[in-house]
């Protein structure tokens, strides 16, 4: 299979890339809030990007695991939006967001036990019949672990998958500072994921906060990111990457490289 | 008890995932102290308390940095101390209720003229912040080319015409000139005039092919628009002009600001 690197697409990029059409990335992953709630700038923008690249659509508002349920409205927009620009992924992040009257448009985290896993794979059997395409969801980042967890989240995000038909968007930046600030291999989370079950990789860098770190998705990806990509490219060579980047935005020259030094790790681990 | 470890769990989850959504939204809003009812550790070497003053902190930088984009102007004109101050009381008080987070702050004007209320530039600074909503809200409505010339003998034989608006048509009415200050434009001394100076504005904003642009109105065009807000037959449009003159001085005013999207034959009902 073909190594699929691309990079989140930012407005800021966006006459670079329509004037440039740069051909070291392979597609774009966009916000798909920023595109599904406009008819206007934004959207046109998006419409003469996708006439050159395939797209991502990844949300950050689906909140899969309120215990409110799921939002139709909100997925009917997105459906609407994906039946329109085609997206070859739609997906969002494995948390819950806050209440319908209450939205704290964050990526909260919750204790992994049986009641949310039940609670999960409920709202994504209704996600998917809403939006009628299966569905892929990030790990996300967490500054806190709960005692009261049953699962190890590895073994929940497998266990979510394998009985809902969903797939795991895997970021490795996450993971890392996952492993930093909590204490664990991410290895182990990587190793024990199976790859068909991995629809892309996320990287990014986190802001070192001095007592923790912080993924803020400002700084370049990270050694040990990178690294950890390296050492399970043999397994990762075919799932979609993207290099992510949401504050102190370099350069599109700049991400690219990221973009291609991710590109030949995985082109290494092809050839093993 | 560490996420993304090997443990086996120890239970004792006795928070409903609703109730525990609900006291963690309550930490996150600072409703309650920097307590939950489930035991958790905090990440790197943050303490517990901490580790929830992480989300807490996010919600109002989130916020906040939400606020800032949609009213950069506001921002520039109150100075960075009493807008820091005022997003982040605007965001304590307030919920968002949308998914989409652009959506946050229709009701800033109305808090900022209550907050400022007693001084000057109140009434300005509502009237700004209402004008920097219109245009946002604007931008991210469709464009469509408004008509600059048409034939109405083109149409001759039909029982009617419809003349249809461009669809990110939005009339603004307030009582300052505030499209003078309104982000490149302007100084602080033209702020300073425009508060001593009330002067009752209308403006037309629609979508260029690139961004939104506003247009001062006659009276009598703006009157007409608020009646017909969508669109208005050509006969009623006669009947609301009087002569045929003010027709074609309304004509031409409507094609010289851009607003007049397509002409619709409309047919006589059918008789049966």
């Amino acid at each position: 299979m073909a190594i699929e690197c691309g990079v989140g697409l930012r407005p800021t990029h966006y006459s670079h890339v329509l004037e440039h059409l740069p051909r070291d990335v392979d597609f774009f992953e966009i916000i798909s809030e920023n595109y599904m709630y406009s008819e206007g700038r934004p959207r046109e923008w998006l419409t003469r990007i996708r006439e050159h690249y395939p797209i991502h659509a990844h949300g950050v508002s689906m909140s899969i695991f309120s215990s409110e349920g799921v939002n139709i409205p909100y997925l009917q927009k997105l459906r609407d939006f994906a039946d329109a620009f085609e997206p070859r992924l739609v997906s969002d992040h494995a948390c819950w967001t806050g209440a319908d009257r209450d939205n704290a448009h964050d990526l909260l985290p919750f204790p992994m036990t049986k009641e949310f896993l039940e609670l999960g794979l409920a709202n994504i059997g209704r996600a998917q019949d809403i939006i009628k395409r299966p569905l892929a969801f990030e790990n996300l980042s967490a500054y806190l672990a709960f005692e009261s967890s049953t699962f190890q989240e590895w073994d929940f995000l497998v266990e979510l998958c394998r009985r809902s038909g969903c797939r795991l968007l895997l970021d490795l930046n996450n993971l890392w500072v996952n492993g930093q600030n909590l204490g664990f291999d991410p290895a182990h989370f990587v190793a024990a994921i199976p790859s068909e079950l991995i629809a892309q990789l996320h990287l990014g860098g986190p802001t070192d906060d001095g007592r923790f770190l912080f993924d803020t998705h400002s700084t370049a990806v990270p050694e040990p990111v990178f690294a950890l990509l390296e050492r399970f490219a043999a397994k990762l060579h075919s799932v979609p990457l993207i290099v992510e980047r949401d504050g102190d935005i370099p350069t599109f020259e700049a991400l690219a490289a990221e973009c291609a030094r991710a590109r030949r790790i995985l082109a290494a681990g092809a050839s093993c | 008890m560490r996420a993304g470890s090997p443990h086996s769990g120890r239970g004792g989850f006795v928070l409903t995932p609703a109730e525990f959504q609900r006291e963690f939204l309550d930490v996150v809003r600072k409703r309650k102290d920097p307590a939950l009812g489930v035991a958790f550790r905090g990440a790197g070497k943050l303490s517990n308390p901490e580790a929830l003053n992480v989300y807490a902190e996010g919600y109002g930088a989130r916020m906040f940095e939400s606020l800032g984009e949609n009213f950069e102007t506001v921002w520039r004109v109150l100075g960075d101390e009493a807008f820091i101050e005022a997003a982040r009381a605007f965001a304590q008080e307030g919920v968002s209720r949308s998914r989409n987070l652009n959506d946050y702050g229709e009701t800033f004007p109305a808090f900022l003229r209550e907050r400022f209320a007693g001084s000057t530039f109140a009434a300005a600074l509502s009237d700004l912040a209402r004008f920097e909503w219109a245009f946002a809200d604007c931008f991210n409505r469709p464009f469509f080319p408004p008509l600059t010339a048409f034939d109405l003998t083109e149409f001759a034989g039909c029982a009617d015409i419809r003349l249809e608006w461009v669809p990110s048509l939005e009339v603004f009415e307030a009582q300052h000139p505030v499209q003078r200050v309104h982000r490149d434009a302007g100084t602080e001394a033209g702020w300073n005039e425009l508060v001593d100076n009330p002067e009752a504005t209308v403006l037309l904003l629609r979508r260029s092919p690139t961004g939104v642009v506003s247009h001062t109105a006659t009276p009598q065009l703006v009157g007409l628009l608020r009646e017909f807000k969508r669109h208005v037959e050509l006969s009623r449009f006669i009947e609301a002009a009087g002569s045929m003159e003010r027709v074609s001085e309304w004509m031409n005013e409507i094609v010289e600001v851009g607003v007049l999207a397509s002409l619709i034959p409309v047919q006589p009902p059918s008789s049966t």
